[in-house]
């Protein structure tokens, strides 16, 4: 098969399995041989490929963090500004900034803002949506969400050579490789 | 994996002899401080301090039972003979309350004939609030709790030896409604026994709020006593990480529940501001006692919860025991600052039995967690649902490896 006078660029090259077993020991020796940038599609989440990835651990947490706290700072200073600033009303002889009863509205905008920043952040760091892939050119990427394994080793990644890295996902003995075209 | 081994055995043994050792000492020796310096109020304040945190978490330790006979799950399973040896010193818990009986006159207002004379308020709650009523309710709670207890204990060694899987229905049976009960006689026994050393004072949330506290406590002491036992068989191979985690998790839970409770009935009183309800509050927050509440509530919630939010902590047991024992420490500040004000509602005080009085009682109490411990296989034998649980584990652990 010819690409062409204008090869398109590569994103990656991407092997198929056939069951669990062969794509957690495919994936364990990618990453022992150095790759980081790697993806893997299998049909229902596999705990042990987040192992092997170190995926447990996502920088969500922290933008979760930084919304939440957020939140509560904007929900302290936002009842603060009404009843000590704008409309600053004696209620039964208690100070202005009873910040008691602020903490309810607090807590709530806390959570609020840790939710919302939970799901832009997960959308940003995905980056979602999008309706198109280019995995999708593949024609066989449709079982990833049926009976077969994927794992792909992108370009970006520093190890990466074209043919050498296509020739040590054809000794991890998948069902097939193909090319990823960005 | 029938019995435990000899070395867990023996050591165990040693601990225990350790524990009754320097509890002992600890409470007598604060017995023959208070004589001789003619306090013995202070020694039945400290006593019902630690009285309050021993039975408190032997008791959620039995409300953790019932609830996973019930709902099942992995985090229980691990630790229901734990649980189960909490548990078993409720017999002893009701000796021990001898000398709350002892001290009642020193610890509660509302036991003195002359001054329900001359109190209308006292006079009006005299029908629930009188000596021999509150000796009955107690016995009532003891006798609920340690029939449930025993049975519960009884079925689940049954099970040892038959796997008979009609046993789990059994406790099943008293499980559900036993957690209904098991909320309602805490509440009432925080009623009498803590809520009433201010007999003016009422809270409808105390109960619940005692239940939330012991169980932090109650959870800090599984992770300590789980981060010993995982280096022993059988519990090694099914305390993991992933266990750990289940607990952590449940620790940051309990800890957001205790603020929950906490700001619930503070911004309550606080925004109705009555006078017959923020005395209580009056005393916690002038003489020093707004030093111990606003560090409890940095320490219990603040500091704890910032802990408890890193993943890798709740994972690693030697660092989520560390966060167990402050939590286990705030614990005692948590019923101290409960108890003392009451007494002391001039300003902050504090003495050397506040603190030897409650470890000591937790000593003598431990004593007899270990007694019933050592003697019971680690884990549930033939349950039902082991199998399920082994596998799961194993083949994690297949994976990692």
């Amino acid at each position: 098969m010819n690409h062409g006078p204008a090869q398109p660029e590569l994103r990656g090259l991407i092997a198929e399995f056939e069951n669990e077993e062969a794509i957690v020991a495919a994936t364990q020796k990618t990453v022992d041989a150095g790759y980081h940038h790697i993806e893997t599609y299998t049909p229902y989440p596999l705990d042990e490929l987040l192992d092997i990835q170190h995926l447990h651990k996502n920088k969500v947490a922290l933008v979760i963090l930084i919304g939440g706290l957020t939140g509560c700072a904007v929900g302290f200073f936002m009842q603060y500004f009404a009843s000590v600033i704008h409309y600053p009303i004696n209620v039964g002889g208690r100070p202005l900034n009873s910040w008691p009863a602020f903490i309810p509205v607090m807590f709530e905008c806390t959570v609020l803002f840790a939710s919302f920043s939970a799901l832009i952040g997960m959308m940003v760091m995905n980056k979602l949506p999008r309706p198109n892939h280019p995995l999708f050119d593949i024609e066989r990427f449709r079982y990833a969400t049926q009976d077969r394994f994927f794992l792909c080793i992108e370009a970006e990644d520093p190890y990466f050579e074209k043919d050498a890295t296509r020739q040590f996902l054809e000794e991890l003995n998948p069902h097939e490789v193909n090319e990823v075209e960005a | 994996m029938t019995a435990i081994s000899s070395t867990l055995f023996n050591q165990i043994g040693s601990i225990q002899s350790r524990a009754l050792t320097i509890g002992v000492i600890l409470v007598l020796g604060g017995l023959l401080y208070a004589f001789a310096m003619d306090d013995m109020s202070g020694f039945y304040q400290a006593y019902l301090v630690g009285y309050m945190i021993c039975a408190g978490i032997t008791l959620v330790c039995m409300a953790f039972i019932m609830l996973h006979h019930l709902i099942g799950g992995r985090w229980g399973f691990v630790i229901q003979r734990l649980l189960e040896a909490a548990m078993s010193t409720l017999p002893v818990l009701l000796v021990l309350f001898i000398p709350i009986v002892l001290g009642m006159h020193d610890l509660y207002h509302w036991t003195h004939a002359e001054v329900v004379a001359v109190d209308p308020i006292l006079q009006h709650k005299a029908s629930y609030l009188n000596v021999p009523f509150f000796l009955v309710r107690t016995a009532g709670y003891f006798a609920i709790w340690i029939i449930a207890s025993f049975l519960l204990i009884k079925w689940s060694r049954a099970q040892d030896t038959s796997g008979d899987p009609r046993l789990l229905d059994k406790m099943r049976n008293v499980c559900g409604p036993g957690v209904v009960i098991f909320a309602l006689t805490m509440t009432f026994a925080s009623f009498d026994w803590i809520m009433s050393t201010d007999p003016h004072w009422f809270s409808t949330l105390y109960g619940v709020m005692m239940i939330v506290n012991s169980g932090g406590a109650a959870l800090s002491f599984i992770v300590i006593m789980m981060t010993w036992l995982r280096k022993h068989e059988p519990i090694s191979g099914l305390a993991d990480a992933d266990r750990f985690h289940d607990w952590g998790k449940l620790l940051l839970a309990f800890t957001l529940l205790w603020f929950y409770m906490m700001l619930s009935q503070f911004l309550i009183i606080w925004a109705a501001n009555l006078p017959e309800e923020n005395p209580w509050y009056v005393h916690r927050v002038h003489g020093g006692w707004e030093v111990v509440s606003v560090v409890l509530v940095l320490c219990r919630f603040v500091i704890a919860f910032f802990l408890l939010l890193s993943i890798p902590r709740k994972r690693d047991p030697s660092r989520l025991v560390r966060v167990a024992w402050f939590i286990l420490a705030m614990h005692l500040v948590d019923i101290f600052w409960h108890v003392a004000p009451n007494f002391h509602p001039g300003g902050f005080a504090v003495s050397v039995l506040d603190v030897i009085v409650p470890i000591g009682l937790g000593g003598i109490w431990f004593y007899f967690v270990l007694n019933r411990l050592k003697r019971n296989p680690l884990i549930p034998q033939k349950d039902p649902r082991f199998e399920e649980l082994v596998e799961s584990v194993s083949k994690s652990s297949v994976a990692k490896a």
